[in-house]
């Protein structure tokens, strides 16, 4: 079996079922230790906790996305592109459809392009920024640099690979195998934010809902 | 007038009408189906077809040229019958059969990736743009 065919039937394998057992079992390990939690529920609020899944979720919704104008649109079209891309461009599509025999809608080659230049820009951005805005300098370590990196890289091998800039095969090898790393990462770094961001904003909202209703002190 | 012929034919060939190297046999395919698909999404794929020919000796023409068989319903080879792929399969499915770009994907690269793992050496190529080379076809 040469390399390619490993990383696109064994180790595709090994990523998907990692990143989805990965991720049930963060929840699954998340609601073992809820439910031993006593101190927070007399002050848990589905109406806040909701209110504020809401709020994080419509562009300029929360008072700190107004704050950052620039920061809410590039931090919005990242995130929609990030999960738009790898699961409606045409190439997986067909892969998916030889794979399981499933064909699904794929998005127009030129919106694909502009949607991953999109997220390849944002990423430059967010490593400036980590680098520049002080405020943000100061809360940023290596292994926020490093997820930065291992988020552009499937994007940037992906679209060269798409336009045959440089060697095509290695290049093709080196975006599944850097996918594939991305995925397994998922569930066992701060990456998690993917799924367990609801739970996280409702906690918020449901922490907060009580200070937001209660008058200025 | 004679000498007129002469000047005009190597005229005609210094300035490319007619081709300096003709092919004995017509070989290579340059499959894009423009007529079927529109507007190709990727580039044309170039097909060698004595390549195939020598390589599919002993599992037949019916690989590629398959009809099917109306009483049995399965896929046969029939002398003097080998058509196009896309005289059959359209750009959407048609009564159990595949598109076009799913029979040629289905065909092309699960062969081609059979032949890889039993032969243990490059049959033919199983990546996207092994086949759709962004250069110009031919």
């Amino acid at each position: 079996m040469d390399f390619y065919e490993l990383v696109r039937g064994p180790l595709a394998w090994f990523a998907f079922l990692v990143f989805l057992f990965g991720c049930l079992g963060r929840i699954c390990l998340l609601w073992i230790i809820g439910k031993k939690e006593r101190l927070l529920y007399p002050y848990r609020s589905f109406k806040d906790g909701f209110r504020s899944i809401l709020h994080g979720l419509i562009p300029f919704g929360a008072t700190y996305m107004r704050e950052r104008p620039l920061f809410t649109i590039i931090t919005f079209s990242f995130h929609l592109c990030v999960l738009i891309v790898p699961v409606f461009l045409l190439a997986h599509t067909i892969l998916w459809y030889e794979s399981w025999g499933i064909l699904w809608w794929n998005l127009p080659d030129t919106l694909a392009d502009i949607m991953t230049i999109l997220v390849i820009l944002s990423c430059i951005y967010f490593f400036s920024r980590r680098l520049i805005v002080p405020e943000v300098k100061r809360v940023s370590n290596k292994y926020d640099i490093l997820f930065l990196l291992m988020v552009l890289l499937p994007f940037l091998t992906g679209f060269l690979a798409y336009h045959q800039w440089g060697p095509y095969r290695p290049m093709l090898i080196l975006h599944i195998l850097s996918g594939e790393i991305l995925l397994i990462s998922i569930p066992f770094s701060r990456l998690i934010h993917m799924i367990l961001f609801p739970f996280t904003r409702a906690y918020m909202g449901a922490e907060f809902g009580k200070a937001l209703s209660s008058g200025d002190w | 007038m004679k000498h007129f012929t002469v000047v005009f034919t190597i005229g005609l060939f210094a300035i490319g009408i007619f081709p300096t190297t003709i092919p004995a046999q017509d070989d290579r395919y340059v499959l894009a189906h423009d007529d079927v698909f529109g507007n190709l999404r990727r580039p044309a794929v170039i097909f060698p077809h004595n390549i195939h020919i020598e390589s599919l000796d002993d599992d037949g023409c019916g690989v590629c040229h398959h009809v099917r068989d109306s009483s049995t319903k399965k896929l046969t080879y029939e002398e003097g019958e080998e058509y196009t792929c896309k005289e059959c399969h359209g750009r959407k499915v048609e009564e159990g059969r595949l598109a076009l770009r799913e029979a040629y994907h289905s065909n092309c690269t699960e062969c081609h990736r059979d032949k890889n793992n039993k032969q243990q050496r490059k049959a033919g190529p199983t990546t996207c743009g092994q086949c759709h080379k962004r250069t110009k076809p031919l």
